[in-house]
């Protein structure tokens, strides 16, 4: 088994390193998320795709207990919403590691060790994000020609008008959620979580969009929900020997520092513009991992009219890809922190009039 | 000049009330029904508004921005009259819209669900149980109006002077009694009330000038009026949008002067002595310049209760010096010359410095001092210190300590002294050791990373059942531990290098 995991260079560690701080700033600007670019990071670096989420998913429980002590301390937390999305989300997460480690030891070749594991990741991957992606901008889009910034409540005031018995009230978030759609959420957020590593980008929109809860509980909740199921994801990927604890150290050494200047970044730009530009970057990562799709595909023999030596440049192809979509999207955030570290510095800053 | 401020229920003869009342002492009677009125010539959504609120879901930031400007025009309305001549106000806690102002009476009129629902079904011709659930239907869309206007619960009895309870008072009756109460000194204008009046209409002015202009309807910034100065806070995205700004204030006659500051975030620094020789100043910029926040003054002259409100013997007395000394006033007008030096001494630095968030002095018990606060100011730390000055050691650390938990707990934020910000907040020496052990633990743990990286494979990947739990409970502790390590060091080096 000790073959499954990577051979560490120095160069190899540093690219680690550099997509903790991409993911970091990613996570610390958007919210949530960072691993829909951390997993597929790894996964071009030679990681296999289990490895990466279940180190990822190991990351996430480290980093989201820092985070959620943080917003508890605000009081963005609902506590009790957490609880009943975590009943599900726990039964989500096995479901996950259950598909994910029966399609891993599928494979009947060296050459296709994990390729099935990794298909099936990367396919849920471009679905699931492809929607995300597009809902975001479309929908942000749409907000802009109204005059209106604020995020759609058409699903939760759709949902709450058909009242599914028992509606459960929540008291600091201020919502009434029918259980049957708050289990529904959990359950898929769990499976997500566990899936590709990024719970986050399922809980906060569903939180948002269908129960209706403002964006800071939206997030604090989530964190507080990630600490638990990251505790148990590691748990089960660890115990299966699919978690890389070196990778989960020197991702912790980029991201940690690159979640200060992704928070410092959503101070100083619109909320239009976090929202477009998360939207691109997500579907930049989905177009990155969709060209890698194939090398699973021709290595598991499913189709044979591309060449195998054609695989090293896919892979190449769907890296750069990714690359250019995380460091395009840090360099707007790092624009607009430098942009406004420049206008702190004018003398703008007070004028007096009519003295 | 009087305000009389009347929250009313449906069906409590509530409006039968107040217009007695008004009749009675000759005052203006102003309802919420006008104001509402007024809102819909404006092409305030109010209907829209009132839906938006019953049912929180369909709630928009374009609806909460028309919320706000509904907020202007009904304190900008309520200001006037009261500036002009004296007033009595019915509808659903208008005094709420009148923070900081002291001489409000404020009365609740309730009467007995029996009789409230026997007007329902006479009025609107609804069978017993219809007309009980429609007057239930109604109490809760009051009580979730109240909620999302000013996040309180409007049925909280310590919110009102007096609940009248019309069930067993004839209405002109209780008006009569109300008359005699309205007389009382608590309930005159003074003229620290009158200016904290003045301050509030120039504030409403100024947001619904720029609510009526279509660049600047929509600008997330914040307005205050202290003394006549009116003060604007914007965030740094806003920074485009002054010069428009400006010129939409231009033709707001009132206003002395307008103060702009850049800022993201409030800090209020309340003292009852601001020494403009201290390093506590240096200490509060910093601060300020870190989190890019705007720092307000509040200079505060603390009293107990009794000091302040003694009860004149007769209803007709007049005005007492006392009454002068409760609520926000001019700092130059009562208080000593030098304490009043500093503090505008230590004022000019701020604006000198872009980080000035306005002034103001309070004096009264803690209530004064919680009611004068804007709670709709993005506060993010109070900083409370060198106040009780006439005690003895001890007594002014208890006080002092009280103070802060009050102010902690209706402020929902920390509350600090000087002292304490230097060390929570600042860098200091032990700050960077801490840093410099967490750093070497955090290169240690990545030097043995690289070191033993074939023991460590071998290691997690080893498929013995009891190895395997081990392997696993050593990743669940280590990844908690290096999370906790790492995020020490990161945070007090970017506190370091003033990047928070």
């Amino acid at each position: 088994m000790g073959d499954l995991f990577v051979t560490l260079t120095l160069a190899k560690a540093l690219q680690v390193v550099l997509l903790g701080v991409i993911g970091g700033v990613l996570s610390g600007f958007i919210g949530s998320g960072g691993a829909f670019f951390m997993t597929p990071g790894m996964m071009n670096l030679g990681v296999q795709g289990i490895i990466a989420v279940g180190t990822n998913i190991t990351h996430k429980f480290g980093k989201a207990m820092v985070g959620s002590r943080k917003h508890g301390e605000l009081g963005h937390v609902d506590k009790k919403l957490g609880i009943f999305m975590l009943i599900t989300a726990f039964l989500g997460i096995r479901i996950a590691v259950w598909i994910s480690s029966s399609l891993f030891g599928m494979s009947d070749s060296h050459a296709a060790t994990g390729a099935a594991a990794n298909l099936y990741i990367s396919v849920v991957f471009v679905v699931m994000l492809s929607f995300v992606s597009a809902t975001m901008i479309l929908d942000v889009l749409r907000r802009r020609t109204e005059g209106d910034s604020g995020p759609s409540k058409r699903i939760s005031d759709y949902l709450s008008r058909l009242r599914l018995f028992p509606m459960i009230y929540f008291p600091v978030a201020d919502v009434e959620i029918s259980l049957w759609v708050l289990l529904t959420v959990g359950l898929f957020t769990g499976y997500m979580a566990g899936t590709i590593g990024v719970g986050g980008f399922v809980g906060v929109p569903a939180m948002i969009y269908i129960f209706g809860i403002p964006t800071a509980v939206a997030a604090g909740t989530e964190l507080f929900l990630a600490m638990f199921m990251g505790a148990f994801g590691a748990l089960s990927y660890a115990y299966e020997g699919f978690v890389d604890i070196r990778l989960v150290a020197l991702l912790y050494l980029g991201s940690l520092l690159g979640i200060y200047i992704g928070t410092y970044g959503t101070k100083v730009v619109k909320e239009q513009i976090i929202r477009i530009v998360t939207g691109f970057i997500i579907l930049l990562c989905v177009i990155s991992r969709l060209i890698a799709v194939p090398i699973y595909l021709v290595q598991l023999k499913m189709i044979d009219f591309i060449d195998e030596s054609y695989l090293p440049l896919l892979n190449t192809i769907s890296k750069y890809f990714l690359y250019i979509s995380g460091i395009g999207g840090v360099g707007i955030i790092l624009y607009n922190v430098v942009a406004a570290y420049i206008r702190k510095k004018r003398v703008y800053a007070t004028i007096i009039t009519k003295t | 000049m009087q305000i009389i401020c009347i929250s009313r229920g449906s069906q409590s003869r509530g409006k039968e009330f107040a217009e007695n009342l008004a009749t009675k002492l000759g005052y203006d009677c102003l309802s919420r029904e006008q104001l509402l009125e007024e809102a819909s010539n404006r092409r305030i959504p109010v209907g829209k508004l009132e839906t938006a609120i019953i049912k929180p879901h369909i709630y928009s930031e374009k609806l909460a921005l028309e919320l706000e400007h509904y907020k202007a025009l009904a304190t900008s309305i309520l200001c006037e009259k009261a500036l002009n001549s004296n007033v009595v106000y019915h509808g659903r806690t208008g005094h709420l819209l009148l923070p900081g102002i002291t001489h409000i009476l404020k009365l609740r009129v309730v009467s007995e669900t029996e009789n409230r629902i026997e007007s329902v079904m006479t009025k609107l011709q609804l069978p017993r149980d219809k007309a009980r659930r429609y007057l239930e239907q109604v109490d809760d869309d009051r009580r979730k109006w109240v909620k999302t206007f000013y996040n309180i619960d409007w049925a909280e009895f310590t919110l009102y002077d007096l609940i009248v309870n019309l069930s067993h008072v004839n209405v002109n009756n209780a008006a009569s009694a109300i008359c005699s109460m309205a007389q009382l000194p608590e309930f005159q204008a003074t003229p620290a009330s009158i200016n904290a009046l003045r301050d509030l209409y120039l504030t409403s002015k100024a947001r619904l000038l720029l609510f009526s202009d279509r660049r600047t309807s929509s600008l997330n910034i914040k307005i205050k009026a202290n003394d006549g100065i009116l003060y604007i806070t914007y965030p740094v995205q806003q920074a485009e949008n002054i010069e428009v700004i400006n010129e939409v204030l231009k033709s707001l006659d009132d206003a002395k002067e307008i103060v702009y500051t850049k800022a993201q975030t409030n800090v209020l620094w309340i003292q009852e002595k601001f020494s403009a020789d201290d390093n506590s100043y240096k200490a509060v910029l910093s601060l300020a310049n870190t989190w890019d926040a705007a720092v307000e003054l509040l200079k505060l002259i603390p009293h107990k209760e009794q000091e302040i409100m003694p009860t004149p013997e007769k209803s007709d007395t007049p005005v007492p010096e006392t009454w002068r000394e409760t609520g926000i006033i001019d700092e130059d007008e009562e208080l000593g010359p030098e304490t009043s030096e500093d503090m505008s001494k230590i004022y000019e630095w701020l604006i000198r410095d872009g980080r000035a968030g306005g002034k103001k002095t309070v004096t009264g018990p803690q209530k004064t001092l919680l009611d004068s606060i804007d709670r709709s100011a993005n506060y993010r730390l109070i900083i409370f210190d060198n106040t009780f000055l006439s005690k003895q050691s001890a007594a002014r650390k208890r006080s002092l300590q009280e103070w802060s938990n009050s102010l902690a707990e209706a402020m929902k934020i920390p509350v600090v002294t000087v002292d304490e910000l230097q060390f929570k907040y600042q860098f200091k020496p032990k700050q960077f050791v801490h840093m410099f052990l967490f750093g070497v633990i955090t290169a240690l743990i990545i030097y043995f990373i690289f070191q033993f990286n074939s023991q460590i494979i071998e290691f997690l990947s080893n498929s013995d059942t009891k190895m395997r739990i081990i392997s696993t409970v050593c990743i669940l502790i280590f990844v908690p531990v290096f999370a906790h390590l790492y995020s020490t060091v990161t945070g007090l080096f970017l506190k370091l290098i003033k990047f928070e």
